[in-house]
């Protein structure tokens, strides 16, 4: 079979979902629903690192979307509209909070002291290899302009084009905050070798096996 | 002096992998950068990490939202207008009967096999009748005050429902009127245990969720009954 062929016909799938949402079909929007939530809500949640707000934001996402759901006409994947949308959600949110935590051009002076390195044998590697858990506390440590790059880019997948684009800032900038964002995290991480972060290499055999 | 020289030479050979490093994780080529990583412990750790890094978040897992976000959309929509087309009576109650998570009350699966049974054998119910339940639903205390927007708009959808209920279950047929006030009075028991039981452990995280798990499910059961209501 064809590998295109399943994806052709999710996208088929979800055409038509779409053409009965903008008739008013419950079980479409049901379906849609279903198919993007985790999406969506992985997203809010690994930004705003608090479950509750991340449902807020979640709704609110999916509401906007099925409100103008008559406006769409396929220009981009639906998943690509609804993502971006996302995305907007949650900046917005950041800044009606009043935290400026979307301003890359003042990050760049504002995210704490700068990163420095020790070149020498203080500067050793990470053992083992990382573990989710782990992950996910160092990405909610990070400070929030290191974040949303870092979650735009390195886990959603974003270009530093498409992020200069969202976050109002220079590609360059992008890619200044998205560095000093892995630094950040190597620095959490070295902080809290044993404490759970990090996975044994034989842990982390065991788990690629299981895979 | 020789060795001077040649650590400062190695320094410099250090400074400059880091200025090329961040180019080159984005795919930049550069074998400067490469080749110093071989040659340099510490920058070459530096590399490994940043690398291990960039792969794990890529391999972060989706988490799901609760079942109470769909619940509020639903409400929203249908309150707004947007959704025109319903879904009948038994596409409604047999999905979310399978989306019904783990720790939801048993009552309210329980509510859900005797309706499917009352409505099949409506009338021989009616012959042999039923344990009659209480007839006004048990009345919940209010609900905690540090809810989210969503648990809120669940609470308070909840609420309009039961008095749209209300308003209308005098019109409703006997039988099914029986199921329907036991499905609530079991539901409104579950809520009020959460109730109590939140009023001691105010941030027992577990009964919150199982208490927004019942509001949600009382929500299904009167929307049912209210569009059974409205045949």
């Amino acid at each position: 079979m064809s590998p295109q062929k399943p994806a052709a016909s999710t996208a088929a799938k979800e055409t038509q979902l779409i053409a009965r949402a903008q008739r008013g079909d419950e079980e479409a929007f049901a379906a849609l629903f279903e198919a993007h939530k985790r999406r969506v809500y992985s997203l809010c949640l690994r930004m705003l690192g608090n479950p509750t707000e991340a449902e807020d934001l979640t709704q609110e996402a999916f509401l906007q979307l099925f409100r103008k759901i008559a406006t769409f006409r396929g220009e981009s994947a639906f998943s690509t509209w609804l993502h971006r949308l996302s995305v907007n959600v949650v900046l917005m949110h950041l800044r009606k909070k009043g935290l400026n935590q979307i301003s890359l051009d003042e990050t760049e002076n504002s995210q704490g002291e700068p990163i420095k390195r020790d070149y020498g044998d203080d500067d050793r590697r990470l053992v083992g290899s990382i573990d989710r858990i782990g992950l996910k506390r160092a990405i909610a440590e990070l400070p929030p302009g290191y974040r949303t790059v870092f979650i735009l880019h390195d886990v959603e997948g974003y270009e530093h084009n498409e992020i200069a684009e969202i976050m109002d800032c220079s590609i360059g900038n992008s890619k200044s905050q998205l560095h000093k964002a892995r630094l950040k995290l190597r620095e959490w991480f070295q902080q809290h070798q044993g404490e759970g972060g990090m996975r044994s290499p034989a842990h982390a055999a065991r788990d690629a096996k299981e895979d | 002096m020789g060795e001077e020289r040649r650590d400062q030479r190695d320094i410099w050979g250090c400074q400059e992998f880091e200025l090329k490093l961040a180019a080159y994780l984005e795919g930049e080529a550069s074998t400067g950068v490469s080749k110093h990583a071989e040659q340099c412990a510490s920058c070459g750790s530096l590399l490994g990490d940043l690398q291990m890094i960039e792969a794990a978040a890529k391999d972060l897992p989706l988490e799901s939202p609760s079942p109470r976000v769909w619940s509020n959309i639903r409400s929203t929509l249908a309150e707004e207008g947007i959704i025109r087309e319903q879904k009948s009576f038994w596409q409604r109650w047999i999905p979310s009967v399978s989306l019904i998570p783990r720790s939801a009350p048993a009552a309210a699966l329980a509510f859900a096999v005797m309706l499917a049974v009352i409505m099949l054998f409506k009338g021989d119910i009616q012959r042999i009748g039923i344990q009659k339940p209480a007839t006004t639903p048990v009345v919940a205390t209010a609900a905690p005050n540090d809810l989210s927007l969503v648990q809120l708009n669940l609470v308070r959808t909840v609420k309009a429902m039961e008095e749209n209920y209300k308003a209308r279950e005098a019109t409703l047929d006997p039988s099914a009127k029986q199921v329907y006030q036991a499905g609530l009075t079991s539901l409104d028991n579950s809520i009020q245990e959460c109730l109590d039981s939140l009023q001691k452990q105010p941030h027992n995280m577990l009964v919150r969720e199982y208490l927004m798990e019942a509001y949600a499910q009382k929500a299904e059961v009167l929307a049912s009954a209210l569009e059974y209501g409205g045949r």
